[in-house]
């Protein structure tokens, strides 16, 4: 019966708690506990004289909030916010405040207002808080601490309010703020709030200004040791599709004799002049070695951080990889079945990266569909990095399928608990080799991509 | 880093302090705590007083809370809490003067509550947190004032200026005095109006409650009843629990019973005076353990346990009013007197007994001349209203069903007592004009229409049983539902007659107060303990527990770092000097000052250059000879040698020059 509702109701008391907080200043919160403190003691009247405190403190606040209602302030504000975040990278930004009113104004409030996220019950139940160690019996029975951090999470950040000490008539400041992103993906801003206390200082006026933009908070990435992919050209077919230059992309051969069919534009004319018969120019097809990068998205039985984690394994390996003279292809599943390729002329890093930013975890379909993506490419691959999420039959049947194929394989297994070596051989016999799977767990996800540095040798 | 960043206005902690001891009429003690407080404002010398010690300092401060708190409630009940609010401001100086005293002149978060500490011990962030007391000990010292301060009307002003006093520190610096003054004027004269209308508010919804006042009760004196009749204002009340009655029988077990402490024959004065005086010692009838106050004992008996508390182990017990037999373990000494009341003396403070009662044999009981007496001033009064009923014509039975539909139908139950004026007595005026009274009155009245009829009356005092607690299975009685009533002499029997319109008790059970529930959660931990300690014979146990509280709070006493805050006094100016600033008497923090006073203050963190590129615009201050001022400054400030780059004679007479130059704009 407590748990109906309890979403809505902490929704309710958080907005009530921000409402007090921004609108009372800290002299005011002090006045509201004066009333409350005196309202419980002078109850009965006849007993003592709290109540001429409550009668007093009551009017100075019941005025206040009058007289900022005719506390007009105007001002105009501009945001500047850098192009990308990272998790957990600190970001400085800035905001330009303008006082566009003819007097001056002091003790602001700054409030850069985000678009707030409430959680779910359902998020709720599943969300699963580090911090809860360090709350009260009380607090994690009820769980609103628990809910506010989810909350700020959902949001992607929380900024800071600023205060500004004053602000002359037709003068602009410029507020340096910052924000910890806490989610990667958009972080959507909604507008600046400046608010100007009244004339006894206990309550404040608010001056609103959409301004509405979103920063996009790239996944967490780690230190990855540089992987030696091999690059064999195991009878591709075809070239580069998505040459950004326009014409065939190809690579000088040699010189042979002319026949029918040439394109005039490869004839070689001085070799012509030289010999007197047409020759022309033999062209060679590039091939570029082809990585897949597959991302298991598939997360029934797996936690948030640990699909968070995978993302950011993900994110890692991408710029590993990237730096080769390579294409790339991430595939992935979210809602459908995604191929998105890189390097090489095709796109830059900053693309995947993106991408990765976005992609959300698949709670509904089987992991079949990103089986048959996979197979489907497989034709052009080199090889593969897989980063999931379990290490059940049906990955294990991918994987399998694409070694099958030739294709060099190295599985990395993101895990939330630490599996002894046993229990690893048991969960990864394939054919008595298990040289290709690494298995990384949350919290030390740095050290487990260390070992990685093994790898060069891993492929097989 | 601090949590709560509002000043403190200069004096407002000294002036609260002192209002407080004057309030208390405690002023000396408010002046001295005034002086030390203000004082360390003044006084160079600093003791240096760690987190640790800072806790342990906490920890006593909530230990001496607790302590004085359980002290005053266990004595005074209800009103304890006020008397411990009251008190408050100097049970938490020695906390609020280390605060003053301390190198910072802030406590550590980490002191203020062993949730903190560990969160401290996982979250640095937390640990490296400190508070500010001051204003929040302002403020709980003018509510503590307030409880303790006569009625008078000088409270509400000079509380108006304490409070105004801290919001002129908070007031925004671009705003107008005047405005303020205005503001706060308006204020204090919406505050004043607004408690006239909360003390009228009061009055109207006193008359929807119902309250009892206050009475010794276990010491009712059982010849001589003064009553609440003529008291103007309003009476009183009490939830202190007094008695604790299981009723063993299952066909009545819930059932109200009236509790008879005594009865009384002559009203006189605004008193009940019982006029025979003569008591009667009862002896124990030791192998049954039980005390016979009547040979005329039933045949069938109901019986009831009852627990309640007798100071200094004496008092006279409330008792249904057929008992015939008291039961009781240990030794006492009982009496009781011609009307059947019964005192108890030389009894342990925690009284449980049994009594046995149920309706005697069908015989005679007595009757005097002096229970037809009227006092000679309502003699017409009650002639009148006899003869307006028409009760000297229809039988004693009848009489008193018309009597009670009487009072059913004009008249209501109140605790408040208007004005009587000069012309009519309370009673008359109970019973002519307000139609409105507690208890005592309708009872009074009662008996007096009733003798007026011709039918004997006496005036009876006690308690009304009726507040079942099913949970624990029995019945509350508190101080509140002490009651009166009438016994008339019906068919050579004393019946009980109660006039008092019968919402009484559960108007009373609405207005109720709030910490009702609390109060009697406490009050049944306590009678638990009470009885277990008093009532059960002691073994060693016992003893052990009782000695190993009082080590454990010996041993925490002696946690208290007395000497080691002796130890640690240093001067505070001895500091100032070990740190000399290179550049510190650089001669253009003049400049500074001269700029800060006419135009807008450099913010902290703020550097120079960017404080005086922000006002330059605003105020239009030429920026070129300032910056090289300002570079000059920094060679002096930042570079330490100096390396004669600056000359210092040069330098100073620029600044005075800029100064002379800028001094009238």
């Amino acid at each position: 019966m407590f748990r109906q509702g309890r979403v809505r109701n902490f929704e309710r008391v958080s907005r009530v708690s921000r409402w007090f907080r921004r609108r009372f200043t800290p002299a005011g919160r002090l006045v509201l506990a004066v009333i409350i403190a005196s309202g419980v003691i002078g109850v009965d009247i006849s007993r003592n004289l709290s109540y001429q405190i409550f009668s007093l403190s009551v009017s100075l606040i019941g005025l206040a909030v009058i007289f900022a209602a005719f506390n007009r302030c105007k001002f105009s504000c501009t945001r500047t916010l850098p192009p990308i975040a990272t998790v957990g990278e600190p970001i400085h930004y800035h905001i330009n405040i303008s006082n566009t009113a003819s007097k001056l104004q002091s003790d602001l409030l700054i409030v850069d207002q985000l678009e707030l996220q409430s959680p779910t019950e359902q998020e709720l139940h599943q969300f699963r808080d580090p911090q809860s160690v360090q709350e009260n019996r009380f607090d994690r029975i009820v769980g609103f601490p628990r809910w506010d951090r989810l909350a700020k999470i959902k949001t992607g950040a929380e900024v800071p309010t600023q205060r500004l000490s004053e602000v002359s008539a037709n003068e602009t400041v410029k507020l340096q703020l910052s924000l910890t992103p806490l989610r990667r993906g958009y972080i959507r801003f909604q507008g600046v709030n400046v608010g100007c206390p009244d004339i006894s200082g206990i309550f404040r006026s608010f001056y609103r200004q959409t301004i509405k933009e979103a920063l996009l908070v790239l996944p967490k990435r780690y230190p990855v040791p540089y992987i030696q992919l091999p690059g064999q050209r195991q009878h591709h077919q075809g070239g580069v599709s998505l040459s950004s230059s326009v014409g065939e992309a190809a690579e000088f051969h040699g010189l042979r004799d002319y026949r029918p069919g040439d394109p005039l534009r490869h004839v070689h004319w001085r070799s012509w002049a030289r010999t007197g018969k047409p020759v022309v120019k033999k062209y060679e097809d590039e091939y570029f070695v082809r990585h897949a990068l597959i991302l298991d998205t598939y997360g029934q039985s797996t936690s948030k951080p640990q699909f968070e984690e995978a993302v950011s394994v993900a994110a890692s390996l991408v710029l590993n990889v990237a730096d080769q003279e390579s294409l790339l292809d991430l595939m992935f599943v979210d809602r459908r079945a995604y191929r998105f390729t890189t390097g090489r002329h095709t796109a830059d890093v900053q693309y995947l990266l993106e991408i990765l930013a976005c992609v959300n975890p698949e709670y509904h379909q089987s992991f079949e569909p990103l089986a048959q993506l996979v197979r489907h490419h497989s034709g052009q691959l080199s090889s593969a990095i897989c980063v999931l999420l379990q290490w059940d039959e049906s990955r294990k049947t991918l994987v399998n399928a694409l070694r099958v194929l030739g294709i060099n394989v190295v599985v990395i297994i993101v895990t939330e608990t630490a599996h002894t070596k046993t229990e690893k051989d048991e969960l990864g016999s394939m054919d008595g080799q298990q040289q290709f799977i690494h298995w990384v767990q949350v919290g030390n996800i740095e050290q487990g991509l260390a070992r990685l540095a093994h790898v060069q040798g891993g492929f097989s | 880093m601090t949590l709560s960043r509002l000043p403190c206005p200069p004096g407002l902690m000294g002036a609260t302090v002192f209002y407080w001891g004057w309030q208390l009429k405690l002023w000396p003690i408010g002046l001295i705590c005034a002086i030390l407080l203000e004082a360390a404002n003044r006084v160079p010398w600093r003791i240096n007083i760690s987190e640790k010690q800072f806790i342990r300092l906490s920890d006593l401060t909530a230990v001496a809370i607790v302590v004085t708190g359980a002290v005053l409630f266990q004595n005074y009940s209800s009103d304890g809490l006020f008397y411990l609010v009251q008190w408050l401001p100097a049970v938490m100086f020695v906390i609020l003067a280390a605060q003053y005293y301390s190198e910072n002149q802030l406590i550590p978060l980490t002191a203020i509550a062993a949730t903190l500490r560990k969160r401290a011990r996982l979250d640095p962030s937390v640990a490296n947190k400190s508070i500010d007391l001051r204003l929040p000990y302002v403020f709980m010292t003018l509510i503590a004032a307030s409880v303790g301060a006569p009625r008078t009307q000088i409270f509400y002003y000079l509380s108006g200026i304490l409070i105004l006093w801290f919001l002129w520190g908070v007031k925004p610096r671009h705003r107008n005095p005047l405005v303020w003054l205005l503001f706060s004027g308006l204020a204090l004269s919406l505050g004043f109006v607004a408690h006239i209308g909360l003390n009228q508010l009061q009055g109207t919804v006193q008359e929807l409650t119902t309250h009892w006042f206050r009475a010794d009760w276990s010491h009712r004196n059982f010849n001589r009843n003064s009553t609440a009749i003529g008291y103007i204002g309003r009476l009183k009340m009490s939830e202190e629990i007094i008695m604790r009655i299981r009723n063993n029988d299952p066909a009545t077990f819930r059932a109200s019973t009236l509790l008879q402490q005594a009865e009384y024959n002559r009203y006189s004065g605004g008193s009940w005076h019982a006029d025979d005086r003569s008591i009667e010692s009862l002896s124990k009838q030791s192998e049954l353990n039980t005390w016979y106050l009547s040979d005329n004992i039933p045949a069938t008996g109901r019986q009831l346990n009852i627990s309640t508390y007798l100071r200094k182990g004496e008092g006279v017990l409330a008792l249904p009013r057929e008992s015939y037999a008291i039961n009781y373990e240990k030794s006492a000494d009982l009496n009781i007197n011609k009307y059947g009341s019964v005192r108890i003396e030389n009894a342990p403070n925690l009284l449980d007994f049994a009594v046995n009662y149920g309706v005697k044999h069908q015989q005679a009981e007595e009757t005097t001349d002096k229970d037809l007496e009227i006092p000679a001033v309502y003699t017409k009064l009650m002639a009148e209203v006899v003869n307006e009923l028409g009760l000297d014509k229809i039988t004693p039975i009848q009489a008193t069903q018309k009597l009670q539909n009487y009072f059913d139908e004009n008249y209501k139950y109140s605790l408040i007592q208007d004005q009587f004026g000069l012309v009519l007595s309370p009673l008359s005026h109970f019973l002519r004009k307000s139609r409105k009274g507690h208890c005592e009155y309708f009872a009074t009245a009662g008996a007096l229409i009733l003798r007026a009829a011709g039918i004997p009356t006496r005036y009876a005092s006690g308690f009304l049983m009726s507040e079942y607690d099913p949970e624990r299975k029995l019945f509350i009685v508190r101080q509140r539902h002490a009651h009166a009533w009438t016994l008339a002499y019906i068919g050579g029997h004393w019946v009980e007659l109660d006039y008092t319109p019968s919402t009484w008790a559960a108007l009373e059970a609405e207005s109720a107060p709030w910490w009702q529930d609390i109060y009697d959660m406490v009050s049944h931990l306590t009678h638990a303990t009470y009885q277990w300690w008093i009532a059960k014979p002691r073994n060693f146990m016992d003893y052990v527990l009782v000695i190993g509280l009082f080590l454990a709070t010996i041993y925490s006493l002696k946690r208290i770092p007395f000497k080691e805050i002796k130890l640690q006094w240093h001067q505070k100016t001895e500091n100032k000097k070990s740190t000399v600033i290179p550049g510190s008497d650089s001669p253009f923090y003049k400049i500074i000052k001269h700029l800060e006073h006419n135009t807008s203050p450099k913010e902290p963190g703020e550097s120079i250059k960017v404080w005086l590129l922000r006002i330059s615009n605003s105020y239009h201050i030429e920026m070129v000879e300032l910056q090289q001022l300002v570079d000059q400054h920094y060679q002096i400030r930042f570079n330490a040698r100096n390396n004669g780059v600056v000359e210092r004679d040069s330098f100073s007479r620029n600044v005075e020059s800029w100064l002379k130059m800028h001094a009238q704009s």
